[in-house]
């Protein structure tokens, strides 16, 4: 062995061998010292900071943040009605405050928050506590007011809070939320896992509902109108787009704003659309026909005895409008005679009627999405009574939702489908098992229920809009209040669709106690009451949805809309 | 007359280059450092900006609300909905 051509020996070779060893070994282990030590570097630096998320930086007061954030709610045209605005709360540390400060600071933040007393926020103050709201969504211009005061223990704290921009408008579709933002009604309810699910509002994604709000608002303003001009109780009123089974507006009223659901009472809470259930009268007809024509039961022709009032036990059954002769079943629902339809009722049979009940799904829950749906109320013992008297729409209440799904299948060539809220639900959907009457059964009930408008005779002719070609049943219910039916007050009706030959849209009105009035002659009943709102409806929808009118109907449809044929 | 070593050499090159990129990834995890400050900052931006633009879309729906549109047509325009007996088909109409 050489170092510097010096030639090693002996003992001191081996000492520079295990010199050099040592060294090697140094060498060896600092190497996987900063092997690891890069290897941590590596680690921390890379993959630890690719996993965190910006969020857990932040504060607890930023989570909370996101946490309470809601997707926006939208119409069928990308209308906004709900959104998550960022708001601010006061609040403050009422330990941390001078006492001798503190009836000074009252009255100076009072005067700056108009709606919040002195003395609230003077008893707020003396509280014990280290967090005490003052008030909640106070705007900047308050806060910046505020800061002002310099005082260092009161602070804000931001949130989101829910915005309708259409105030009550839909509010009964859209429900609403309660403080900290978890839906307590309505879509904001029955959605409100995806309304807060994360990636749903980081991918800026949006519910959008079938409500068309243009249409929304023209449904309101006119049964509004109505219930004003009646002084009545309230009303229920449904839009829907039949062949997509999409509900384009729905409205009970009194209605409620859901920016201020604080200020909810039990009368405006309320959801007759869905929630609530009602003997519905005469509208009621039309499905006891269908369901007649549908068994071969009865045809256009057939006739039945309506000379004078049905007697049933201790019941008499009446006409409204006594026609004293005998009526073609074609006439027995031109004048909305009870007396036919109670014959009707008896010859179609408890059997029957049940089965069509399943088939329409009356004797269960509707489905759709808003959590107040009600219980139809059906008779226990169907006995000979009930059967006449369910004929005609009384002795079964069901919701006007229900009603609204099993009309929809009787007109739009037999096919049960339920009503929707959300936009093309059911677009891929083209297995339809549901299948309630005959295609030609319906095209029969859509000609008859076409009379019931087009003929002046007809109970429904104040409905009718030229060149649209309406078709509906008019309905007068008087109310049953705990078990009594009760003469004076009504539940006048009316469900008209358009146009009558190929059906599109379904329109349902329903007031609830109108009184009489001069401009009616004084009648409360569907064909003067609801029959009227319904052509204010359709001839102001019918523009926006640029629907055009039909004067010269084509040959082949012209036996679709009228009986005069026969 | 350690480095005269051949072996030894290669080792202290590669301890060396062991240094240099010690310093590498002390220079990447530094400029990640930044950008992860950047993206924070970026971050709380976009929320801000979507924060603003939901103030924008919320006042805009509340500029277009039917409601508001009708009103104004009325009072300065003098108009109201169209009916639809004012709408006819060209093919309606008589020569």
């Amino acid at each position: 062995m050489k170092i510097r051509n010096i030639e090693l020996s002996g003992e001191i070779k081996k000492s520079n061998i295990r010199s050099r060893g040592r060294f090697r070994f140094c060498l060896i282990c600092l190497f996987l010292g900063f092997s690891l030590i890069l290897l941590k570097i590596t680690h921390l630096s890379i993959l630890y900071n690719k996993n965190a998320n910006p969020s857990v930086v932040h504060s607890h007061q930023a989570k909370n943040i996101i946490d309470h954030k809601r997707a926006d709610i939208v119409d069928r045209n990308g209308e906004l009605l709900a959104t998550s605005l960022l708001s601010y709360d006061l609040f403050a540390n009422p330990k941390l405050i001078k006492n001798e400060d503190k009836s000074i600071l009252a009255k100076s933040i009072s005067m700056i928050l108009s709606d919040v007393s002195e003395k609230e926020i003077y008893k707020k103050l003396n509280i014990n506590r280290s967090f005490v709201y003052l008030k909640r969504s106070i705007t900047p211009k308050e806060f910046n007011a505020i800061v002002k005061l310099k005082e260092p223990e009161i602070f804000r704290l931001k949130r989101y809070k829910r915005h309708y921009p259409n105030q009550k408008l839909a509010s009964h579709i859209l429900g609403g939320v309660d403080i900290d933002n978890q839906g307590i009604r309505g879509i904001e309810k029955t959605f409100d896992k995806i309304l807060k699910n994360k990636d749903f509002i980081n991918q800026n994604k949006e519910l959008q509902l079938s409500i068309d709000i243009r249409i929304q608002k023209i449904l309101d303003d006119n049964l509004n109108e109505t219930i004003n001009k009646h002084h009545a109780q309230g009303g229920v009123g449904i839009i829907l787009d039949i062949k997509k089974s999409e509900i384009l507006a729905m409205n009970s009223l009194p209605q409620f704003n859901p920016n201020k659901i604080h200020k909810l009472s039990h009368k405006n809470e309320f959801n007759m659309a869905t929630l609530g259930v009602y003997e519905l009268g005469s509208i009621f007809k039309s499905l006891t026909i269908a369901m007649a024509l549908d068994k071969n039961i009865v045809n256009e022709d057939t006739i039945y005895d309506a000379t004078k009032p049905l007697k049933k036990g201790k019941y008499t059954i009446h006409d409204y409008k006594p026609q004293k002769r005998s009526l073609k079943i074609s006439e027995c629902i031109l004048y909305s005679s009870n007396i036919c339809f109670a014959q009707v009722g008896k010859d179609l049979g408890e059997k029957n009627i049940k089965e069509y009940l399943k088939k329409m799904k009356l004797s269960n829950k509707a489905e759709i999405e808003v959590p107040e749906i009600g219980n139809p109320l059906l008779p226990n013992i169907w006995r000979e009574t009930n059967i006449m008297t369910f004929a005609y729409g009384h002795g079964i209440a069901i919701s006007p939702l229900q009603f609204v799904n099993a009309f929809t299948s009787i007109i739009n060539g037999g096919n049960f489908r339920y009503a929707t809220l959300i936009k093309e639900k059911y677009l891929n959907d083209t297995t339809n098992n549901n299948h309630v009457i005959s295609k030609q059964t319906s095209y029969r009930v859509r000609q008859l229920l076409r009379e019931v408008v087009s003929n002046e005779k007809g109970s429904g002719d104040k409905a009718d809009v030229p060149g649209y070609f309406v078709a509906g049943k008019t309905g007068t219910a008087i109310k049953n209040e705990y078990n009594r039916y009760e003469k004076n007050k009504n539940l006048t009706s009316f469900v008209g669709f358009f146009p009558s030959y190929n059906p599109d849209f379904l329109i349902f009105i329903a007031v609830d106690e109108p009184q009489p009035i001069k401009e009616t002659f004084n009648y409360v009943t569907g064909g003067w009451v609801a029959a009227p709102t319904v052509r204010k409806i359709i001839s102001e929808m019918a523009p926006k949805l640029g629907i055009m009118p039909n004067e010269k109907i084509e040959k082949n449809i012209e036996n679709h809309v009228s009986l005069k044929r026969n | 007359m350690i480095l005269t070593n051949k072996q030894n050499r290669i080792l202290l090159v590669s301890f060396f280059l062991f240094c240099l990129s010690l310093i590498f990834v002390f220079c990447i995890r530094n400029n990640l450092k930044n950008i992860d400050k950047e993206i924070i900052k970026i971050n709380y931006e976009i929320d801000k900006e979507k924060d603003f633009i939901k103030i924008l879309k919320a006042d805009y729906a509340n500029l277009v609300k039917p409601s508001r549109i009708e009103n104004i047509a009325k009072e300065t325009l003098g108009l109201d909905y169209i009916q639809s007996s004012q709408i006819k088909k060209f093919s309606d109409l008589k020569k």
